[in-house]
């Protein structure tokens, strides 16, 4: 491994003043001709300077649309239609088409869940970095490409690879130069879309293994979007479990996966279960996610939860505290009381 | 696999292709109830489809509305429109407005007769060829491609040419040009339908192949086979108007090609007779046009990504 | 390279299939196919001269099958046989005094619609739904409805003779010899400029759809998204992303449109009487000078065949993913 240079050692230092991104009450539909959908629903969270923050959730609850909202990258018929993204203080929702494009990637990069659609075919590796630095820094080709040399080094990528075209990387290869595409700014947060999927388990953990190393090297912080939990306990300080727009449960993730507040955590904790140690019972959860056009009145989860009890048809609750620094959208979080039905008068 | 297969052609009324994505258009997904109201609010759909009924119904109801033989020739040559000769007459004395009536008939007849036989060769040999694979593939690949390749129209002269002159020749010699467009399209179509699921399923139930084909993959192409029979007959009218304009077709026919092929032969152009030559000429860009508006929209009924987006 | 040596084998199968057709087609005539092509020299020459020309034509009494050999080696030769309207010249002779105009024309026209065609395709996907993207397509769509030798003798109408601003026929005045000198050059091309807009017009619709629909397709790719969150500029990602894929689909669809340019040259070249060799195919035709029609439509067939293996040699280099590495 490369001994870092003063210049890549920029972003590890004291925490700096604030959370790196601040998403508050953030809300996006989607328009259809039948009708409005709210994809996100009034999403708050908070990401701090070099921490790893993990996004859980099934297929559709909305985790993409977020990080494609932060980025600015939703198009018609997806809409943000409420809240605000702040990024090291400044609402991105209220920057110019000019200011973000130059905004982009410098403060925010995103690593994409396909390297290989993700990548031009037409263009080399080398370019695609280079791409970056003479659009965004006032630098040589020359410049550019020993810059782009030190990337691939970073990520273990020998630099005559610079002269590849995606398809002649192999999968692992490819999501190594995505990651080295989105370092080469050093933004200060870097969102990772299911970085892992589209790779075979063994390619998944030297990747895993890479970020890792390189978060803790550069200590920039992620968003890390997966609905493989496993894979998110490993790496984040923290994790976010959403469900039909929701965020249902924060805690950090040791903590979520001893005790997970939420039922609809807990199964998804069981749908996971351990390679070794004792034999436990693969617990599935019944039914199917909702519709979001018209979701479920009340708590959301409740046409599948085990635990539902009246109220929970009714009373929609927000993430409520149920230890330190532990949330859960439940009513059954301890020490909350259900309120009394008021009487009709 | 040829590297031609990344592009279908569809041909315009001037036998100049526009070139499309084989965009595969979620068909299983369309309901066709869901594709029949697509088409009725879809306005170029509506507008094409207006057009079409209405050339449909002059030219059924052309012995009605000009009665005779339009090839007669008449008293009154070359004269302006006017109110007894609403499109003028020809040097010959013929009415335009008659020919181009009864030159419907022919245009229309033939171009559909091209247009179906050549989506049904299409169908066949695109079907087959995606169906089964390896040697049938490459046969049926490389008969389509050559006659992609070889250029149409001189082919068209020379076939017409050397094969005895006649209306059955023309539509003979207009399908065997205009077949393989169709056929790589539905090619390209068939084979990403056959690697999905319920096809393989089919497969191992031991279902016939021509089952398969026809009633599993056939109607799950069906939007597509529809752009491709409007492409077809939009060939086969433009092409036969181009065959019979050069005098290779059947001259003693009245069709909107021959119309103008008597016209240019009688030296309209030079006597300044502008209304021989516009009519016929009109028609089929008109029939041209709403062919092609419907094919637009089919387009953009099954492929959401090309639909403009409406404002607010 | 693989790719291209398949390519070129199937070149090679459609001319002889070509070759074959033509040697076929003649005899597949009813009556007497000799005879037909014979019937108006035949009453101007003596009989052991019909004779000889029979043998020069291999319609002779060899079985078929050497007659067959004998064909596609003089073809290879690049003996087509002698015209019989324009009796003795070799076929090649007469097709090569005029195939320069052909290319002219077509070349002109095609380069002018293709540059023009893909831009405004590329323009109008960038700025969907807006003017350019929803009045340019269907209008061009409809102008290419129209037969192209209709649009021909209506620009011909327009601007030959009601207005007689541009030349009716022809390839340049009669009465000019060819030189290089400016009068001659100037007079060519105000003679080519009706024919050329012709087929400019009625061509250029297909291309910019073409252009566009590829446009809509690839401005949807991951890549592209990701060059937006790259923060590149608009006009890079245009061009060097999103065009530059885009391009592929087209210039594959180049190659088989050249079949397509070429019968819309041949009959705009009728209408305007242009001395190409579209329109000496027609007049061969009517003259029943069958060796010539052959001839012309075999050399039309070689070109659009090299015509596409040029094309094939240059999207090999567009794409990196056909080169075998």
């Amino acid at each position: 491994m490369e001994t870092l240079t003063e210049l890549e050692r920029g972003n590890i230092g004291p925490a700096a003043a604030g959370p790196v991104l601040s998403v508050k009450n953030l809300q996006v539909q989607y328009t259809a001709e039948s009708g409005n959908v709210t994809a996100v629903d009034g999403v708050s969270f908070d990401i701090g300077a070099g921490e790893v923050f993990g996004l859980a959730g099934e297929s559709g609850c909305g985790k993409s649309t977020i990080a494609n909202a932060i980025m600015r990258l939703l198009q018609t018929p997806a809409k943000i239609t409420g809240g605000s993204i702040e990024l090291a203080g400044r609402n991105l929702l209220d920057l110019g088409e000019e200011e973000l494009r130059r905004t982009r990637w410098r403060d925010v990069a995103m690593v994409f869940q396909s390297a290989m659609n993700s990548l031009n075919p037409v263009m080399t590796i080398g370019d695609q970095i280079v791409d970056v630095f003479t659009t965004h820094e006032k630098m040589s080709k020359q410049a550019a490409r020993e810059r782009a040399v030190e990337l691939l080094k970073l990520v273990d990528i020998s630099p005559d690879r610079l002269k590849s075209y995606p398809h002649q990387l192999s999968g692992g290869m490819r999501q190594r130069a995505v990651i080295a595409i989105a370092l080469a700014l050093k933004p200060s947060l870097l969102i990772m879309d299911e970085p892992t999927t589209a790779l075979d388990v063994v390619v998944q953990q030297e990747i895993m293994h890479q970020i890792k190393e390189l978060q803790q090297q550069l200590g920039f912080s992620i968003l890390f979007i997966t609905h493989d939990i496993s894979l998110m306990v490993e790496l984040s300080h923290r994790m976010a479990v959403m469900y039909a727009g929701k965020l249902v449960e924060v805690a950090p993730s040791k903590t979520m996966l001893d005790n997970p507040l939420h039922p609809y955590t807990n199964a998804l904790m069981g749908a996971f279960p351990p390679l070794t140690g004792p034999r436990v019972e693969l617990i599935g959860i019944p039914d199917a996610p909702p519709n979001m056009a018209h979701p479920p009145t009340g708590c959301r989860f409740h046409p599948r939860c085990p635990l539902a009890i009246d109220s929970c048809r009714t009373i929609e609750p927000p993430l409520l505290p149920g230890a330190e620094n532990h949330e859960a959208a439940c009513l059954l979080v301890p020490g909350y009381v259900v309120p009394r039905e008021r009487s009709r008068r | 696999m040829s590297l031609t297969d990344s592009t279908p052609a569809t041909i315009t009324a001037a036998g100049n292709p526009t070139v499309q994505i084989p965009e595969p258009p979620s068909p299983g997904r369309l309901v066709h109830g869901g594709f029949v109201h697509g088409i009725l609010t879809n306005k170029k759909a509506l507008f094409g489809l207006a057009i079409l009924v209405l050339f449909a119904l002059l030219a059924l109801l052309a012995p009605l509305l000009a009665p005779g033989n339009p090839s007669d020739f008449g008293p009154e040559a070359s004269l302006a429109p006017s109110a007894d000769h609403l499109l003028g007459t020809t040097s010959k004395g013929q009415d335009v407005l008659a020919l181009t009536l009864w030159g419907s008939r022919s245009s229309l007849a033939v171009g559909f007769t091209v247009g179906l036989a050549a989506t049904f060769i299409g169908c066949l040999v695109g079907i087959a060829s995606a169906y089964f694979g390896k040697a049938i593939d490459e046969l049926l690949s490389l008969l389509t491609n050559i006659f992609l390749l070889i250029p149409g129209l001189p082919l068209l002269v020379v076939l017409a040419a050397f094969l005895p002159p006649g209306p059955v020749t023309v539509v003979i010699v207009l399908i065997i040009t205009g077949w393989a467009g169709s056929a790589r399209v539905l090619r390209s179509q068939a084979l990403s339908l056959r690697s999905k699921d319920f096809v393989a399923s089919a497969v191992v139930t031991g279902e016939k192949a021509w089952r398969i084909m026809f009633r599993e993959i056939l109607p799950n192409m069906a939007s597509i086979v529809m752009s491709t029979l409007l492409g077809c007959v939009i060939y086969g009218i433009g092409a036969q108007a181009g065959l019979e304009f050069l005098g290779l077709g059947d001259t003693g026919s009245v069709s909107w090609g021959t119309n103008l092929y008597w016209a240019n032969n009688d030296g309209a152009l030079m006597t300044g007779d502008w209304w021989v030559l516009l009519p016929s000429g009109v028609a089929i860009a008109v029939v041209a046009f709403a062919l092609a508006m419907i094919n637009y929209a089919v387009d953009e009924i099954t492929n959401p990504r090309l639909r403009v987006e409406k404002k607010g | 390279m693989v790719f291209l040596l398949r390519r070129l084998g199937f070149y090679i199968i459609a001319f002889w299939a070509c070759i074959t057709l033509n040697f076929f087609l003649p005899r597949l005539m009813p009556g007497d196919p000799v005879s037909r092509m014979f019937s108006q020299v035949q009453s101007q020459m003596r009989p052991d001269q019909v004779d000889a020309l029979r043998r020069l034509f291999g319609l002779d009494d060899r079985p078929l099958w050497e007659q067959y050999l004998a064909y596609i080696g003089n073809i290879f030769r690049g003996d087509m046989g002698i015209s019989l309207s324009r009796f003795p010249s070799p076929v090649s002779e007469v097709i090569a005094s005029q195939i320069g105009w052909t290319l002219l024309l077509g070349g002109t026209s095609l380069v002018i619609a293709v540059i023009l065609g893909n831009f405004l395709g590329i323009l109008a996907a960038w700025r969907r739904g807006k003017f350019l993207d929803s009045v340019f397509p269907p209008l061009l769509i409809f102008v290419g409805s129209f037969p192209y030798f209709w649009l021909a003798m209506a620009a011909l109408y327009l601007f030959g003779i009601t207005l007689g601003w541009l030349p009716l026929s022809h390839a340049f005045s009669t009465g000019l010899s060819p030189s290089f000198s400016l009068e001659y050059i100037s007079d060519v091309a105000t003679h080519l400029i009706l024919p050329a807009l012709t087929i400019v017009l009625v061509s250029i619709g297909g291309w910019m759809l073409g252009m566009r629909n590829t446009m809509i397709a690839t401005t949807a790719e991951d890549y592209i998204t990701m060059a937006r969150a790259k923060g590149l500029r608009p006009a890079r990602i245009m061009f060097q992303y999103a065009a530059r894929n885009a391009m592929l689909p087209s210039v594959t669809s180049f190659g088989m449109s050249l079949g397509f340019v070429v019968g819309g040259a041949l009959l705009t070249e009728t209408v305007f009487a242009y001395p190409g060799i579209g329109y000496q195919l027609l007049t061969s035709v009517q003259a029943l000078d069958y060796p010539l029609t052959q001839g012309i439509f075999l050399t039309i067939t070689a070109a659009v065949l090299a015509a596409n293996f040029l094309v094939d040699i240059i999207y090999v280099r567009l794409d990196p993913r056909v080169r075998v590495s």
